[in-house]
């Protein structure tokens, strides 16, 4: 059976390969993505004091370690059973938000625009960002604004723009000042005009895009993320929601403490990276996204004037959920514009002004569950402590695990529309990969446990017979 | 003129160029010409921050088979190739300047060779004790811009070849 193998997948944060094996008919039988790095955080981590936790858990990424930060210090909140206070937690969300809007930035304009703006059969040797800069120079110094715009808050709130130390557990270390508030506002106009901007050129496009549209893993799963009451869009705090694909809430008010109970985690062999789904419809029935477009499907609205204008056009797009994952692209754009807005109303209250950004404890519960809505979905961050603090086990579930599944599916969705014959063309390799993109996958973020993949080693003839193999468990 | 150090510092050596940065931007705290940036890796929104510059001095880690030995070396703006756009050279990152700002400064990148770049913060004992010596080329090339401007500092290549690195 003749395999396709695209190794590596471009433009994606991390290195993976894409297999495709077509039938005796040569049409594509099966599809995987496969993450081929592996970290190992979740066990290296155990026996250190756990208020080192953030600043260690961090490092996983370079591009979400605010993600990181802020889910770890949560966990570590819950283990010094505290409630951190009002002005922190603002803090917290200022920073997410700006995170947010770095991080989508990044894929919206670094790695995905250029096949918006070029085409996803242009020449791959100028179809990237600087083959777009000498095209679209005015799109590409947009996209490095945004980039900025979330950096500079990064990095005036933390001190760095990548790994900032400043949240943690209890609040956030040093409260804002009036000069660094006023700074942080006087970037909004500019990022909010940025943003609306770049709608515009965005929509207009998605007519070019109905075959991309209809394949780029578009089919009904469940969505999951985190919730309120007010319907709003929650990134920061809330209790988890799954809805289906008719946008029925399957169930609600969970309390993130209670993860284990409805997310289950399956280890396939083919790739480090775990497999999550829902538990109740088992695996891999119980297929469910997070991230941008699942988050729009699950607020009743976003919470901000110009960014619910916009999910009111985003919710034309289909009767019920938005099902293709090729509209990741669109509600990140959308969730940018909420970031902004969001951050002008919260420094906008003297309240965030105030000293008062720490609350100091032992440990007083043996263990600790932390969640937030990262950039590319619900992150959560569960420790358990022995009685000095120490670390005895840390479980991380991210994004990229949540989305598996349907990563999976997609390409074998798009790769049964696109990959004719035993050769992929061009277009169709660029197409198969992109799907992967919508989902903005970060691998290094999805492969931070240890080794626990079942590793199968292939000796294959030349003909391609199975001589032998090796499972490794 | 802007200063950027880069590397990562928690790999060992590679963390060069940034402490010499910090120590450049610790001399100059008070010179409101000398902006000085601490990265891990060239992304491309440093091409705008380049683009406001008059002259970018570049500080890094360079891997070589003899440890401390110091190269200077012009550089001049190239087009990127390729598709993956995370991390630009600093050739490729003055190109993007030029293309996306119309401008693009006179740039000199300040290496310092070294073999250390296993897991740690530490600077190898070898690239400790040049640290000094990095820092003070730093400097120079930072004082001979502000006091005689980018004819001294400039894009011209050393030992009268365009790019060709000298060692110290």
């Amino acid at each position: 059976m003749p395999t396709l193998t695209i190794d590596p997948v471009t433009r994606i944060e991390g290195h993976s390969r894409i297999t495709i094996q077509l039938g005796a008919d040569g049409e594509v039988q099966d599809a995987h993505f496969h993450v081929t790095q592996l970290r190992g955080f979740e066990k290296f981590c155990e026996g250190r004091p756990f208020e080192e936790m953030p600043a260690l858990m961090a490092r996983i990424c370079g591009i979400c370690p605010v993600s990181h930060l802020i889910t770890s210090a949560k966990a570590c909140d819950a283990i010094m059973a505290v409630t951190i206070p009002e002005t922190a937690e603002k803090l917290r969300r200022v920073m997410n938000l700006a995170q947010i809007v770095q991080s989508h930035a990044l894929s919206v304009f670094h790695l995905s625009s250029p096949d918006f703006l070029l085409g996803m059969d242009a020449d791959p040797a100028r179809r990237n960002l600087v083959g777009l800069a000498a095209e679209h120079p005015n799109i590409v110094r947009d996209g490095i604004r945004l980039r900025q715009f979330g950096q500079q808050i990064i990095q005036w709130l933390g001190g760095k723009r990548v790994h900032p130390g400043w949240i943690v557990p209890g609040g956030v270390s040093e409260p804002l000042t009036v000069e660094r508030r006023d700074q942080i506002l006087a970037t909004v106009p500019e990022a909010i005009a940025t943003t609306l901007r770049s709608l515009q050129w965005f929509k207009p496009r998605i007519e070019k895009f109905r075959a991309e549209i209809r394949t780029f893993a578009n089919f009904p799963t469940l969505f999951l993320g985190l919730a309120k009451e007010d319907g709003g869009l929650a990134l920061y705090k809330g209790w988890i929601r799954v809805i289906d694909s008719t946008g029925e809430t399957v169930a609600d008010h969970i309390q993130p403490q209670a993860y284990e109970e409805f997310i289950g985690e399956a280890v396939e062999p083919f790739s480090y990276l775990k497999s999550t789904y829902y538990k109740p419809l088992g695996y891999p029935d119980g297929i469910y996204r997070v991230g941008p477009l699942a988050r729009l499907n699950l607020a009743k609205r976003c919470g901000t004037p110009l960014a619910d204008a916009e999910l009111a056009e985003f919710r034309e797009l289909e009767r019920h959920t938005v099902l293709s994952s090729f509209f990741y692209h669109y509600a990140r754009l959308i969730e940018m514009l909420f970031a902004i807005e969001r951050i002008e109303f919260l420094l906008s209250d003297a309240s965030i002004l105030s000293k008062h950004v720490r609350a100091h404890a032992r440990p007083n519960n043996p263990e600790g569950v932390g969640v937030a809505e990262a950039p590319r979905g619900t992150l959560f961050h569960h420790y358990k402590v022995n009685e000095e603090g120490l670390i005895t086990h840390a479980n991380l579930i991210i994004a990229t695990g949540h989305n598996s599944l349907a990563m999976n599916r997609g390409v074998l969705q798009a790769a049964r529309h696109f990959v004719r014959g035993e050769k992929i063309e061009e277009g169709a390799l660029n197409r198969v990969e992109a799907v992967i993109r919508a989902f903005d996958p970060c691998l290094s973020c999805s492969t931070h446990a240890d080794g626990r993949m079942a590793l199968h080693v292939e000796l294959r003839s030349a003909e391609g017979h199975l001589l032998d193999e090796v499972w490794s468990r | 003129m802007l200063v950027i150090g880069y590397g990562n510092r928690l790999r060992g050596d590679d963390g060069v160029g940034i402490e010499a940065a910090e120590r450049v931007a610790e001399l100059y705290r008070d010179e409101p010409q000398v902006r000085v940036l601490v990265v891990q890796q060239l992304v491309p929104e440093l091409a705008s921050d380049m683009a406001e510059a008059d002259f970018v001095l570049l500080l890094d880690a360079e891997a070589g088979d003899v440890a401390g030995m110091m190269t200077r070396k012009a550089i001049s703006a190239e087009p990127f190739r390729g598709s993956f756009t995370h991390q630009f050279t600093p050739a490729a990152l003055l190109g993007a300047a030029a293309a996306l700002y119309g401008r693009a400064p006179a740039a000199v990148c300040l290496t310092m060779s070294a073999r250390e770049f296993d897991l740690g913060e530490e600077l190898s004992a070898t690239i400790r004790d040049r640290l000094g010596e990095f820092t003070g080329a730093a400097q120079e090339i930072v004082a001979g811009w502000l006091e005689q401007g980018k004819k001294v500092v400039g894009c011209q290549a050393l030992d009268g070849n365009k790019n060709k690195s000298r060692l110290f």
